[in-house]
């Protein structure tokens, strides 16, 4: 178990190395089966619960048992509710979308964009702190005189 | 380099972000045209560009949109971050020309939510280096490639000689531009990738009856 919780430590290490999604999924998958193999209907039962196989169901995906490879990393399963929802995310920003979708997007995002820049209004005294800082790294450049 | 050539090129180069609010001042009506310009043509023509991107070349447009939307998301983490005033409100010799516009173009409401302290990074310069690259990379008419050229430094100018970006701001806007592409580029190629393993087939389904190999 404790090589489990290395493992699944390593979902940053794994983000960080680009590793790609289905492989995540599909090593998550194999990490479930590895764990409880005791019995095949343990095992089964212990697939079918996990949370990347139910997201996977969900998302009507499937995987492949494999080898389970130490220098590989693992996906945490706490965080497997965020996969089906990038997918869905990155797949539907994929896609065009119908004129009046798009629209409303782009309406939907200015007025939010606007309203957070407003929300997230800095104070004064450091903002011209900061334009200062600017207008002196110009003036060592030579940008301003 | 020799050092005089040196000396000059930064001098000229140097000398056009703290000059450039005192020669266009020189131009009879370019400073309501650069504050008309500041106010309208930031989202007119990054509409109109999203809009013939939608119509003329749609494979281009999610990706194209995607970008835009990525590049203002970091921008509005860049205001958090790093709240910055414009030069025109520093005291360090900039004129505000857009006072008078901006009381016109934002009242009520928008009023409220108005930021005057979101001038680092520029998403003026980001939305028109974006809309003028779509010009050029997409333009088929030699007009339409030579605006997709001019447009961003248009703006340019336009940013530093209102008073309402450091030369800085403009480099930050681009580097946004720079992360928003590469960010939409991972995702979408990403997503890309997914679709062609679907289709391929190329992923076997999962069997419980298999051994692990452990």
């Amino acid at each position: 178990m404790s090589g489990r919780r290395e493992e699944e430590g390593d979902w940053v290490a794994g983000l960080a190395r680009g590793q790609d999604q289905s492989q995540r999924d599909a090593r998550c998958a194999r990490l479930a089966m590895a764990s409880d193999s005791s019995s095949p209907d343990h095992a089964a039962r212990s697939i079918a619960s996990h949370p990347c196989t139910r997201a996977l169901t969900r998302t009507g995906r499937s995987v492949e048992p494999g080898p389970l490879d130490d220098e590989e990393t693992f996906s945490s399963p706490s965080r497997a509710w965020r996969r089906p929802l990038l997918s869905a995310l990155t797949s539907w920003m994929a896609r065009r979308h119908s004129f009046l979708v798009e629209l409303l997007l782009m309406v939907l995002t200015y007025v939010m964009y606007d309203a957070a820049r407003g929300l997230v209004r800095g104070g004064a005294p450091v903002a011209i702190d900061h334009a200062r800082n600017i207008a002196t790294l110009e003036r060592s450049v030579g940008l301003l005189p | 380099m020799p050092a005089t050539s040196r000396r000059w090129s930064a001098a000229w180069v140097c000398s056009r972000e703290a000059d450039v609010q005192r020669v266009v001042g020189h131009v009879p009506g370019i400073e309501a045209v650069f504050g008309f310009g500041y106010d309208v043509l930031h989202l007119g023509v990054t509409g109109g560009v999203l809009l013939w991107l939608f119509f003329r070349h749609p494979d281009a447009y999610a990706r194209v949109r995607t970008i835009l939307l990525a590049a203002t998301g970091l921008a509005l983490v860049g205001f958090t971050v790093f709240p910055s005033a414009p030069p025109r409100l520093v005291g360090i010799g900039r004129a505000d020309t857009l006072s008078l516009a901006k009381d016109t173009a934002h009242s009520g409401v928008l009023q409220l939510l108005y930021n005057p302290y979101a001038a680092m990074p520029s998403l003026h310069a980001a939305y028109a280096v974006i809309a003028g690259a779509c010009l050029y990379h997409w333009g088929r008419h030699r007009v339409i490639r030579f605006i997709g050229i001019t447009y961003p430094i248009f703006v340019a100018v336009e940013v530093v000689a209102t008073g309402n970006h450091f030369f800085f701001d403009l480099v930050a806007g681009i580097v946004i531009d720079a992360c928003a592409l590469a960010f939409a580029s991972r995702v979408l190629d990403r997503h890309a990738g997914r679709e062609i393993t679907q289709e391929t087939g190329s992923v076997p389904r999962f069997s419980v009856l298999s051994e692990p190999e452990v």
